[in-house]
This record gives structure tokens, C-alpha cells and sequence, in this order.
């Protein structure tokens, strides 16, 4: 097991808690993030994650900042492995940026863009059941 | 000779809208019967008793529309949202059952707008309106939970996602839109 | 029903399919346009166009619009009669003059047998066939427009002594309870136009009771079945005053 730049180590373990930065409002509810927060990118086919839990929380929100280049964020999804687990996912390291990993196994079916969308869908579903919501304050 | 014993009005509102909205008919005569059809409609959905809820959801979808217009919205690389999946969405509004509430909206990556009928975190349902009439739907029930494609021709919401939407919203009791 | 002076300037039949969902409209232009060519040599397009308009206090408005093609119409020489390649399905339009359904069926088959071959659909969904007719009612001079003269369930206004209709819609949606065909009838206005007063009848049944695609003797008897109820319509809509205007010839 090797150490990666920002000195985490190179496999997710089960135990870490992930999270998905909220860029737009629409991403979440006051209950919950929205599935379409997790759907990956069309160039990608990865939807980005960092390796951070709710705590501590300035660190959190520093790390999102950096990220996102001073782009407004509204809070995190946070969520632990077993979550892209349960939807049939996998997890990916993917430095850099610092702590960035990635969803990756995401279907795409080039014949059929609805019924790739509809199994995303799916995916993204359970992941956001699964997960908490933290806003910024 | 079979008889025509039933006259249903069966959402007017809407099929005089769909009237408005979806012909195939290209004669000058048709222009003229759709479009004062459609003064009808423009009319009709200036009332607040009938329309104000209807109205703020577009102004949602649309406000919504707006602000992830461009693509990046996400910092990332999404698209911006196709203004056929916007007017799409403001179709389906149209055209909900009374007794179905007015989702919430959310952008996503590839330019579509998703609809969610969400009850708490286990019990949802998400449609994906994109460019095209196939909507792209999932759903979660507690334990239950799927996934499918229906089309929509403009007129009536697909059945299946009416019965999606039914069970995680109303576990098979009834209510009414205010 | 044969009429000798008929008020159809519109027929239209669509057949709304499941196309396969890797269906490219705009990319299939130029094998639809080289098989209708030799009937319908004038190809148009549909357009659905959107438009995004942003105001930010201090920016200059930006636009935009997104324009999507929603159907091929394929014209015939004169004009009258069009093959419409839709992302929902076929359509065939006859405009006026218009000498009844069984003329035109022909033409249909070979229409719909061409847009199969090319597109490939999976099913239909439902077969949707549609009168409009414009009813060139009399005005006599100096005397009201009687509508119950010329309709049997006409639009009556609250108080006909002080009141007189400027325009009026009136659409009505009916369930044919043997058949499950649903027919939908428009009657609308817009006054008075000379010594004629001009009113759109505008009568489309569907069937959602759909063949397989290529079951054409089961498409055609659905067709009729439409066609019949539209008639239905039509000639119980009016009263004999109206339906002598246009010269019935049985």
C-alpha cells in the first residue's frame, strides 16, 4: 500500500467518509442531495469526490475552495464507500488535486442515451440515500 | 352502429392545450383554429385560483433554466441545459394529474433537468427530461427500487410514471394539488 | 358520407410509433427525401425553436436560441398533399380539394410501407386521423346570425336580446364506449368575414388500440373505424339546414 501526494493512502478503505461538493442550489433539498448531484460527467464518465468527512469542517470547506477555484459551493454530500458499493460502483483514487478520487463504472450505452440515463439514474438514487447532507454556514 | 354515450371533459385544460401545442397539420385554417385555441389557454392560465401553483413552478423551472444556462455551471464540465428539455419540462407541468404535486428541479451533467417527487430519502421519484420525448425515469421505495424509459407525446404523462410517482408519494391514498 | 360541396380543406393521418431510440431525424434527411422524391419532389422542415434570453444589470442581453427539427414534410408537386417524417412517427396530409378517404388510401400504403422500410419502427402507439373543415355559413343582411340554425349543440349566448357573439371555441372530448376510440371536435369562430361567417369543425378521433406495424389490412380498419366515427360527428353535429350548404350526395 503506497502513500499518494497529499499523504493519503492509495485504496480507499470502507471505513473513510468521501464527499461531493454541492455547486448549485437545485443539487439539494433541506432534507437531502438530489440524485442528479452524483450523475457523472459526459466527458468523463466520472463524477469527482474527495476524501474528507464532515470533520473538521473548516478543512473541509478549505478543501472544497481550493478545488473548486473559488467557485460558490452551498455544502457536501457526504457518504462512505459502501454506498457506490451497494449501486454497483467503484471507487478510484485520482490525484491530483489533493484527496480527489473518483466514481467510476458508470453504464453508457452509446445506442440508447434514455436507457443510459435511466440506469444512472438508478445508481446515483442509491448513493444519495445514503448520504448526508452538510451545508455551509 | 356504436354510439357515443360519454362525454368527458378529462383535464380540458389540458388537451385544449395539447390542441395548441402538438399538430401535425399544416393547412392555413389549422394556424387560425390553433391559435385562437391558444388565446384560450393564455387566458385560462392567468388565474391564480386555477394556475398560481402552476405558474411558480415554471417560474422554478425557468429561474432554474436561467442559471445553469451556460455550460460549466457545475465548476466542472456539464452542459448547459437544452432549452427543448426546458420546454419539455414545462410540458409535462401542463400536463400532471391534479391529484400529482409539482416537483422539485435539479440541473444535470448532460443538459437534461430532472424532476423529483422525493417523499424522504428512501422513497423518491426522479425523471430525466432531455432533448428527446423519452423520459428516463428511477425510483426508490424503501427496499423496492427500478428504473425505465417511457416517451411522452406531449399530451398526457406516461402511465408508468404516474404509478411511480402514486407510490412513493401517496402510498395509495389520495390527495389533490391545492 | 359523399358531399358534393365538401368543407374539408385539411385532412391528416398520423401513425405515432416507438421509433428505435438510435432514430437520427436529421441524419436519415437524404434517404427519406431520395424515396419520396419521385411524388413529393419539395422536402420542408418543422423547426421547434427555442429561445433563451438573459438580462443582467450592467451586461449586454445575451440570446440565444436552439433550433431542433421536429419533422421532414415531404411536398408533393402541387402542393396538396404532404408525407411527414416526425420523431414521433408518420403523418400524411391532404389538403383540399379532398375527394374522400378510400382515394387516398392507395397513396397511404405506399407512404407508410417506405417510412417502415427507412425507420424501422417498433410499434405504434396509435393511429390518429383528423377532419378539419371550414363551414362558410350565410349572413343574411340586416339579420342575426342564427348558430342553432346550422348546429345542433351550438353556443348560446346568456342573453341573446343584448348580446352578440364576436367569437367563440368550443372544444368537447368524447369516449366511444364500444371501441375505446376517443374523438376530440373543435368548433371555433372569429366573427364574421364579409356576408359569410367562417367556422372551424375540426374533428380528430384516435385509436390507441394499435396493429403491429406491418399489419396494414388491421391499420386500414382502424382508419375506417376512425373515419366513421369522425363522420358520426360530423353529420350529428349539424343540423339539415347546414349539411345541405355542402351538397350531400347520399
Amino acid at each position: 500500500m503506497g502513500v499518494l501526494p497529499s499523504g493519503l493512502e492509495d485504496v480507499i478503505s470502507d471505513g473513510e467518509e468521501l464527499c461531493r461538493f454541492l455547486t448549485q442550489s437545485n443539487q439539494f433539498n433541506t432534507t437531502m442531495v438530489k440524485p442528479s448531484a452524483f450523475l457523472p460527467s459526459t466527458t468523463s464518465l466520472e463524477t469527482s469526490v474527495f476524501r474528507h468527512g464532515a470533520k473538521p469542517e473548516d478543512q473541509l470547506w478549505t478543501i472544497g475552495t481550493e478545488a473548486l477555484v473559488g467557485r460558490t459551493f452551498y455544502g457536501a454530500a457526504i457518504f462512505r464507500p459502501s454506498a457506490t458499493h451497494e449501486a454497483g460502483l467503484t471507487l478510484a483514487v485520482s490525484e491530483p488535486p489533493h484527496r480527489h478520487a473518483a466514481i467510476r463504472g458508470w453504464p453508457q450505452y452509446d445506442h440508447d442515451p434514455a436507457l443510459t440515463k435511466a440506469q444512472q439514474k438508478a445508481k446515483a438514487t442509491i448513493i444519495a440515500s445514503k448520504c448526508d447532507l452538510l451545508l455551509r454556514t | 352502429m356504436p354510439a357515443i354515450v360519454s362525454a368527458i371533459g378529462m383535464t380540458s385544460y389540458g388537451s385544449l392545450g395539447a390542441y395548441v401545442r402538438h399538430s401535425s397539420a399544416v393547412s392555413e385554417v389549422a394556424t387560425r383554429s390553433r391559435e385562437a385555441a391558444g388565446s384560450v389557454v393564455f387566458h385560462f392560465e392567468k388565474s391564480e385560483a386555477c394556475f398560481g401553483p402552476l405558474r411558480r413552478a415554471q417560474s422554478e423551472l425557468r429561474t432554474l433554466a436561467a442559471e445553469c444556462f451556460c455550460s460549466g455551471w457545475d465548476g466542472e464540465d456539464a452542459v448547459g441545459l437544452h432549452p427543448s428539455a426546458v420546454a419539455t419540462a414545462e410540458e409535462i407541468l401542463r400536463c400532471l394529474p391534479g391529484w400529482v404535486p409539482f416537483p422539485e428541479f435539479a440541473p444535470e451533467p448532460d443538459g437534461s433537468i430532472s424532476l423529483d417527487w422525493i417523499q424522504s430519502r428512501n422513497r423518491l421519484f426522479s425523471l430525466s427530461v432531455g432533448k428527446t420525448h423519452r423520459l428516463a425515469y428511477s425510483w426508490l421505495n424503501g427496499s423496492d427500487k427500478g428504473y425505465g424509459v417511457a416517451s411522452f407525446d406531449g399530451r398526457e404523462v406516461p402511465s408508468m410514471v404516474l404509478e411511480g410517482i402514486r407510490s412513493v408519494l401517496l402510498n395509495g391514498s389520495s390527495a389533490v394539488r391545492a | 358520407m359523399k358531399l358534393g360541396n365538401s368543407p374539408v380543406v385539411e385532412v391528416v393521418l398520423d401513425i405515432d410509433c416507438d421509433l428505435p431510440p438510435d432514430f437520427d431525424l436529421a441524419g436519415s434527411e437524404d434517404r427519406f427525401r431520395e424515396a419520396f422524391l419521385s411524388s413529393y419532389p419539395k422536402l420542408r422542415k418543422s423547426i421547434v425553436a427555442t429561445h433563451h434570453v438573459e438580462v443582467k444589470a450592467g451586461s449586454p442581453t445575451h440570446t440565444s436560441a436552439e433550433l431542433g427539427v421536429s419533422a421532414h414534410q415531404h411536398v408533393s408537386e402541387d402542393e396538396k398533399q404532404i408525407v411527414q417524417v416526425r420523431r414521433e412517427g408518420f403523418s400524411f396530409n391532404r389538403l383540399a380539394p379532398y375527394s374522400g378517404l378510400d382515394a387516398c388510401l392507395p397513396e397511404i400504403e405506399r407512404a407508410w410501407r417506405l417510412f417502415v422500410d427507412l425507420a424501422l419502427p417498433i410499434q405504434i402507439r396509435l393511429i390518429r386521423l383528423r377532419y378539419i373543415n371550414l363551414l362558410q355559413l350565410p349572413v343574411s343582411q340586416g339579420q342575426p346570425m342564427q348558430l342553432s340554425d346550422y348546429f345542433v349543440h351550438s353556443p348560446s349566448l346568456p342573453d341573446k336580446d343584448s348580446l352578440s357573439f364576436l367569437r367563440f371555441l368550443d372544444q368537447r372530448v368524447a369516449l366511444e364506449n364500444e371501441t375505446g376510440q376517443v374523438v376530440e371536435w373543435v368548433l371555433a369562430s372569429q366573427g364574421l368575414d364579409g356576408n359569410h361567417w367562417p367556422v372551424i369543425l375540426d374533428i380528430s378521433s384516435v385509436s390507441k388500440n394499435p396493429p403491429l406495424v406491418d399489419a396494414w389490412e388491421q391499420i386500414v380498419g382502424q382508419i375506417q373505424s376512425l373515419r366513421r366515427l369522425n363522420n358520426q360527428v360530423f353529420s350529428k353535429s349539424l343540423t339539415e339546414k347546414c349539411l345541405q350548404l355542402f351538397q350531400p350526395l347520399e
